[in-house]
């Protein structure tokens, strides 16, 4: 749904929360009519439903004049004006004097999203000494309309999220929420005004005990007055409260509208929800505001929720932006790559300062160079895993679909070799099909530079889109079959088998060597295999040695690293493996299939203990990156290596 | 039979008093839509030289840099001001897009040369500018969004079926979005003191 349908699909529901409204105060008029004459009768009176007696009319003029006053109040009380109510709460007008920067930014933001709605500009007031984030728009009929910002809102939010807040009240501005829900307090006030009068009327019988109860007339006007007045606060308070709720999902949808920005608008309430334990407003007049803020704090029990004024944080983020949490995720990816190109660029810069300082002696030289040192250490590591994990521009333009994603994923498998190359599409070519072969083999030619440098941005993006397209069962088969041609050919290498696991895990395709255990083994079974460590040192040897190989340094270095790394584990010594051993893919499932069912912190050492294997020289090889995340998934470990 | 077709006739010419006052208000909002545009390109025109002065004071020996920014801003706001007198005109709206683009590359300029003045990213003047720029952008972008918003309502309700009857007899036009036809011109001016 866009969110233009969003909008009309919640006017409609608002506009037949209002009738149900309008209903309940029908009602309660029948009711007060009905209630009062059959009293009337049953005291005697000569009184009819269309007829009422005396007493029983002025009875009920009693009761029409309490609730026309009881609203008569109410919009005094409201009417104010919303600079005055601003006031009232202690809030002051924004100010556009550089002392006040985020003031400045604020009245910018207000100014742009008033030019989105095509709405006139508010006044902007800001609660300087409240730390909590809230945001609300206060006005009459007429008029101009106030919007008031917390402090707490102006310091947390960026500008992106200030705008969506901005444009939230702006849309409850623009639906004209706020003479609507005027109205609905006037009628509510009426309400309850019946019930407050019928409290004074019962009086203070319930002070004391020892006094005999009285039934005089006017107790028993009181009670029914409450009984009354309870039965239409309480309708009268849940349709207006889920009318409230319509209409917060509305204004959503206009600040989307508006702003054409739903991820800022979900991140504003993710933020919120993230700092939920603050109170709303620690003003005395929180209670008052609370229908009018931006938002109304935790999820509580389903009773409360009946009567709350906003819907669920988590609810409200589903309706404006129902994959919000990958997309952040993926943004901030992106923002990450941003940072660091910044601070590459940042780092020659830094240099040239550098230099300009030493030719005119001023005073922060040192600092400086220093600075872009450190800059360049660390710079390279986090460079380098930027570059793989997110996507270029070119695989998404030269991979628009599921064929050539598909084509892509092939072509990884190619080697560089080309007697091998040609003898793997000719295996392709029979074992699919010939259009299939010459597709993967275009898509070879198309991205030769990512198919070797950035394979990992090239799964995530083909296996993305393959994930939406393709059914599970088919996926499945592909990569059987993808496994069985490499196999055939001679070409299950490491390498090849950790991408191929790669993959399979990015299609959610179920692991084999997972699948086995889990399959065939209960959980008695699992924990007689559960070996001593000293054990599995054949194990640790072949994962350690690989892991150690895949930095790619000369034998000598390796050897020495792999004594040190393996001595954490056992004091037998074991023969460092290579990966070019044949039948090594085979003895790593196996050794995989022997650790994955030994007790979960074990595992979780050891692939932690492979991090800092491969971080020890300080830079990750792209061999090294793939066989740690194999590891990791292979050991079911997989979130400790994302932290 | 009199009654009837006369409370007929008041109902249709009430139906179209409403239909045509209702076309009417959005027209006229598409309307000040358009307008809203123009005025926010003008006053990024007018943030430039403020910026340009701020920069004079630490920059002393660009003045070189500055004056090719102040010019190629000057010759875009000349284009601006034909441009917006008859949008119509694609030789017009080129010529501002031709401008666009050298006022874009001179800005370029003079970023890399801030660069090298660390104090000028400090200075508070700048960082209020560098904000009133970031606003503007956003407001010209609005202000297209708005406007292509209302100019969808109006083509709406045009289209629509009483209405669309109301819009045969007086004339309302269908209202075309705005599309500028060179990217330079879409371009915003880049201006990062990061």
């Amino acid at each position: 749904m866009n969110f233009f349908d969003h909008q009309s699909a919640r006017r409609r529901q608002s506009a037949i929360l209002l009738a149900c409204f309008l209903l309940t105060l029908l009602f309660m008029a029948c009711l007060i009519h009905g209630v009062v004459v059959g009293l009337s009768m049953l005291l005697g009176e000569n009184s009819s439903l269309m007829q009422p007696s005396a007493p029983a009319l002025g009875l009920i003029a009693l009761v029409w004049l309490t609730m026309l006053a009881g609203g008569f109040f109410r919009f005094l009380d409201v009417r104010g004006g919303g600079a005055v109510l601003a006031r009232r709460f202690g809030a002051v007008r924004a100010s556009d004097r550089s002392r006040f920067d985020r003031e400045q930014r604020l009245l910018n933001v207000v100014a742009e999203i008033a030019i989105a709605s095509s709405t006139p500009q508010p006044d902007v007031f800001v609660l300087r000494h409240e730390s909590s984030i809230n945001a609300m728009v206060l006005g009459a009929d007429e008029g101009r309309h106030v919007l008031v910002l917390t402090q707490g809102a102006l310091d947390t939010f960026e500008r992106a999220e200030l705008q969506a807040v901005i444009a939230h009240e702006f849309g409850h501005i623009d639906n004209g929420d706020l003479p609507l829900n005027m109205r609905l307090l006037i009628a509510l006030g009426g309400l309850m005004a019946i019930d407050e009068v019928g409290r004074l009327l019962i009086g203070k019988t319930h002070a004391s005990r020892d006094e005999p109860v009285s039934f005089h007339p006017g107790v028993i006007v009181g009670y029914i007055l409450r009984g009354l007045g309870s039965i239409g606060v309480l309708a009268g308070q849940l349709i207006r409260s889920a009318f409230s709720r319509q209409r917060e999902y509305l204004a959503d949808a206009s600040a989307v509208q508006f702003t054409r920005n739903p991820i800022a608008m979900a991140t504003a309430l993710d933020i919120i929800r993230q700092r939920d334990h603050e109170p709303l407003l620690h003003g005395l007049h929180a209670q008052e505001l609370a229908h009018l803020c931006f938002q109304s704090g935790r999820k509580p029990p389903w009773y409360k929720r009946l009567f709350a004024s906003h819907p669920d944080i988590q609810s409200r983020i589903d309706a404006i932006e129902p994959h919000f949490e990958v997309k952040r995720r993926k943004l901030d990816k992106a923002a990450q790559q941003q940072t660091d190109q910044a601070r590459a660029a940042g780092e020659t810069v830094q240099s040239i300062g550098a230099v300009a300082h030493l030719v005119q002696p001023g005073a922060a030289s040192n600092s400086d160079s220093v600075a872009a040192g450190r800059f360049s250490t660390d710079h390279r590591t986090i460079a380098h895993d930027v570059r793989h994990g997110a996507l270029s521009d070119r695989i998404l333009l030269l991979l628009p679909d599921e064929s050539s994603c598909l084509a892509a994923l092939f072509a990884l498998f190619a080697n560089a070799d080309p007697d091998r190359r040609k003898k793997y599409f000719e295996a392709l070519g029979e074992a699919f099909n010939e259009q299939f072969m010459i597709r993967v083999k275009g898509v070879s030619e198309l991205i030769p530079d990512e198919l070797i440098h950035d394979q990992l941005g090239l799964v995530e993006h083909a296996s993305a889109v393959l994930l939406r397209h393709v059914r599970r069962e088919n996926r499945q088969r592909i990569l059987l079959k993808l496994e069985k041609v490499l196999n055939d050919n001679g070409e299950f290498t490491l390498m090849n088998y950790a991408t191929l696991q790669l993959i399979r895990r990015r299609l959610e395709v179920d692991f084999p060597v997972l699948h086995n255990v889990v399959g065939k083994a209960s959980q008695q079974a699992k924990a007689s295999r559960v070996k001593s460590f000293d054990a599995m040192g054949s194990e640790f040897a072949l994962l350690l040695s690989l892991m150690v190989e895949s930095s790619g340094a000369s034998p000598k270095v390796l050897d020495a690293e792999f004594e040190r790394v393996l001595k954490c584990y056992t004091q037998t010594r074991y023969p460092r493996r290579t990966a070019r051993e044949g039948g090594i893919v085979e003895e790593l499932e196996a050794a995989f299939q022997t650790l994955y069912v030994q007790p979960r912190p074990i595992r979780q050492a050891f692939v932690q203990h492979c991090l800092e294997i491969v971080q020890h020289d300080g830079y990750v090889a792209r061999a090294e990156r793939a066989l740690l995340d194999l590891f990791a998934a292979s050991l079911g470990c997989e979130d400790q290596k994302a932290a | 039979m009199g009654t009837i077709s006369l409370t007929i006739a008041v109902i249709i010419i009430v139906a179209g008093i409403y239909f045509y006052n209702r076309l009417i208000t959005l027209k006229n909002r598409f309307l000040n839509g358009f307008s809203q545009i123009d005025v926010q390109l003008q006053r990024r025109y007018e943030l430039i030289p403020n910026l340009v002065e701020t920069a004079k004071a630490y920059m002393k020996h660009e003045n070189e840099t500055l004056t090719a920014v102040t010019e190629a801003r000057n010759a875009a706001s000349k284009s601006c001001e034909a441009a917006s007198a008859d949008p119509a005109d694609a030789g017009l709206v080129g010529a501002l897009a031709a401008a666009e683009g050298r006022l874009g590359s001179a800005m370029g300029r003079l970023n890399l040369v801030m660069e090298n003045y660390p104090e000028l990213k400090a200075d508070t003047q700048m960082l209020a500018l560098q904000e009133e720029l970031t606003s503007t952008e956003n407001r010209v972008a609005f202000a297209r969004q708005a406007y292509s918003d209302s100019v969808m309502q109006y083509n709406t309700a045009r289209e629509q079926f009483p209405a669309v009857l109301v819009a045969a007899a007086f004339s309302f036009r269908e209202a075309d979005l705005f599309e500028i036809a060179e990217p330079a011109m879409r371009q915003a001016v880049k201006v990062s003191f990061a």
